[in-house]
């Protein structure tokens, strides 16, 4: 049963990215400024009729409606089409740059909930204390704080005054890794390669940081409310007059229930995660889909501005869909 | 014999308060209480007496900012409230339970109603002398778990309990969920069961078929059972005796026989005379004048003294004492003193 839904709402997604693709490439087309234009004045001199050829090859002489048909009909084939920046596939650039930002995303998450769950729990158990209180003003700051801000200062902090670790880019190039996956972690591990994993791992650190510190601020209230209110709940009570030792009413029968807000937002923090890291892959120059995504913008890349939004609604779809599958298993009120 | 005279429940001056902004509120207020062996006890007051607060402060589960501040709660001759938290642990569903009031928020939503059975029994290590842990480990300890899950379930009343024991709280109905509560509650064969008002968020025809219930599980197992409620009719029907609470003292205690027929305190006079009667001819009820005192600011003297009809000068002042009156009743009145 839950097989079968789970197919139908991954068939939803086909509408939802056809939708995606449109409105993508209309909004392109709006904006000012003309991708050929922008090419050329890199170039320098320009042969004359040499703009109309590129015009043509690029087909952007033709009509618009011709042209989002050729795009939604080479889309529909899995190809997304052909950067004008860097004359190669859209979907190859996508394939190659994809990994570090999922990596990234993941390093954020992680550190987010190693430090959002526990602070959560412990803030509703000992509420109004001054762990509580520190631990809410700092949540405050996390989400107040924006990423590329706390993206410098960490550099200031950690890279430039106590040289701990490392100030841009996912490795260092001497490290002799192996590509194997484009997740450099992973790849380490698969390799052997402990000097690579070092690397890696350091350089991941201060970006998943930068990162994840509104996730984990956000994550931390989340949870910690919603534990406040589970402690209340007659059920606790329950608990307590079965004999259950005071851990596991918090660890068992409070979070349990706490955990159904939770996942949402946290559901909602990996689109954003995933989606929201231009900002921050800007400053450490981090090799992925956000950075791709800013230069495709400014030079009017079409196809990679296209095959990055694209890229980024899925992984929001599907990251949505996931969270809904997680809660039917916690929340056993709620079916697909 | 002498272990046998000695009642199981023994409540000593039980003082339970809670700091309010408008000052420390008494919910309960020295109370005294036995409960013997076998024992049905109804515990009767208007709401907000401090019938719940006395239950919870047994098993000492009353919640912060509240708390015991004075008495004794003697369990077999043992003080309960002196006990470590690791020992009142093994008296809280093991030698004590309690049944809530309202079902339908009292059992967990996120756990099946069988796992919740279990838990109760894997605590007490209630399965062939096996240590008590949280997890089942070995398969033969699930299987004689899942076989005394679908007994309890099977024995409270609920239809096809192999199958019931899989169900989530929500899918059961306010009934069914009382069941299962009073299953979880009878797991590890208490001495004494605290039922809360188990019956008031039910119909009128399921709270019959729970009081059977709990009277069965009386009979058939000796279980003492302390019967809070506001409803003086159901306890009369249901307990050999009777204790009336009034702004969180005890007023009068008696045999339910004695207690119905000729009441002493004007207080369960007053409640008696609110039960209206089926068959009796056409009278019109009398409730009692005025309101429940708030606990923040009692009346000083007997806190039922302003709505009181014999009340007297010397009501409004002093300590009233609990008087005990040859046929064993006892009364907190001035009119018996």
């Amino acid at each position: 049963m839950r097989g079968v839904k789970i197919l139908e709402r991954l068939l939803y997604t086909i509408p939802i990215m056809f939708g995606v693709a449109v409105l993508v490439f209309l909004f392109m087309r709006m904006t000012p400024g003309d991708p050929v234009d922008i090419m050329m004045g890199e170039a320098g001199t320009v042969a004359p009729g040499e703009m109309e050829q590129l015009r043509k090859e690029f087909h952007l002489d033709e009509p618009l409606h011709v042209q989002l048909y050729l795009f939604l009909a080479d889309a529909v084939r899995g190809d997304l089409g052909y950067s004008y920046a860097y004359k190669k596939p859209v979907t190859e650039l996508i394939a190659e740059q994809l990994p570090a930002t999922i990596e990234l995303a993941l390093g954020a998450l992680l550190f987010g909930l190693i430090i959002a769950v526990p602070i959560g729990i412990w803030s509703a158990v000992k509420q109004y204390s001054v762990v509580d209180r520190l631990s809410m003003a700092g949540a405050f700051l996390g989400v107040s704080m924006p990423a590329f801000w706390l993206g410098i200062l960490l550099i200031l902090i950690f890279s430039v005054k106590l040289r701990w670790l490392p100030v841009t880019g996912r490795i260092d190039y001497n490290a002799g890794l192996q590509v194997v996956t484009g997740f450099y972690v992973l790849d380490s591990i698969l390799t052997g390669n402990t000097t690579a994993l070092v690397s890696s791992l350091k350089h991941l650190v201060l970006p998943s940081v930068a990162l994840g510190a509104g996730t984990t601020a956000m994550v931390a209230r989340v949870l910690r409310s919603s534990m406040v209110e589970a402690l209340r709940q007659d059920y606790v009570t329950l608990a307590r007059a079965k004999g259950v030792r005071e851990t596991w009413v918090v660890l068992k029968h409070a979070l349990r229930n706490a955990l159904i807000p939770t996942v949402t937002v946290v559901g909602i923090q990996v689109g954003v995660l995933l989606g929201g890291n231009m900002i921050v892959e800007q400053v450490f120059s981090w090799p992925g889909l956000g950075r791709l995504a800013v230069r495709a913008i400014f030079s009017r890349d079409f196809p990679l501005v296209q095959g990055v939004v694209m890229v980024y609604a899925l992984t929001f779809v599907l990251a949505n869909l996931l969270v809904d599958i997680l809660y039917t298993y916690i929340n056993p009120k709620i079916t697909l | 014999m002498t272990t046998e005279r000695k009642p199981l429940l023994e409540i000593r001056s039980l003082t339970t308060v809670f700091p309010t902004r408008r000052g420390l509120v008494r919910a309960v207020s020295g109370l005294d209480l036995t409960l013997a062996r076998g024992e049905l006890l109804g515990l009767v007051g208007e709401s907000g007496c401090g019938k719940s607060v006395s239950m919870l402060s047994i098993l000492r589960l009353v919640s912060h900012p509240g708390r015991i501040v004075a008495g004794e709660v003697l369990l077999e001759g043992q003080d309960l409230l002196a006990l470590p938290m690791h020992a009142m642990r093994r008296v809280r569903g093991r030698q004590i339970s309690m049944i809530f009031q309202d079902p339908m928020t009292t059992l967990n939503p996120a756990f099946r109603v069988g796992d919740q059975i279990a838990e109760s029994l894997r605590i007490h290590g209630m399965l062939n002398g096996s240590g008590s842990s949280i997890w089942p480990f070995n398969r033969g300890r699930a299987e004689a778990e899942r076989k005394r899950v679908v007994e309890l379930l099977d024995e409270v009343g609920i239809a096809v309990p192999w199958e019931a024991r899989k169900r989530y709280p929500h899918e059961f109905s306010g009934g069914m969920q009382q069941r299962a509560l009073i299953a979880i509650a009878v797991s590890c064969h208490p001495k004494i069961l605290l039922a809360d008002e188990p019956t008031t968020a039910l119909d009128v025809t399921i709270q019959a078929q729970i009081m059977d219930l709990l009277r069965r599980l009386n009979q058939e197992h000796g279980t003492s059972v302390i019967l809070v409620t506001h409803n003086l009719a159901l306890a009369a029907t249901f307990c050999q005796n009777i204790a009336v609470m009034y702004a969180g003292r005890l007023v009068e205690k008696g045999s339910t026989d004695a207690v119905i027929e000729d009441p002493k305190h004007p207080y369960t006079r007053g409640l008696l005379e609110c039960i209206p009667k089926i068959g009796a001819t056409r009278q019109p009820l009398q409730p009692i004048p005025g309101n429940v005192p708030d606990l923040a600011e009692l009346p000083p003297g007997c806190a039922f003294h302003p709505r009181c009809k014999q009340a007297q000068d010397a009501c409004q002042e002093g300590e009233i004492p609990l008087v005990t009156l040859e046929d064993g009743r006892q009364v907190r009145c001035l009119l018996y003193v």
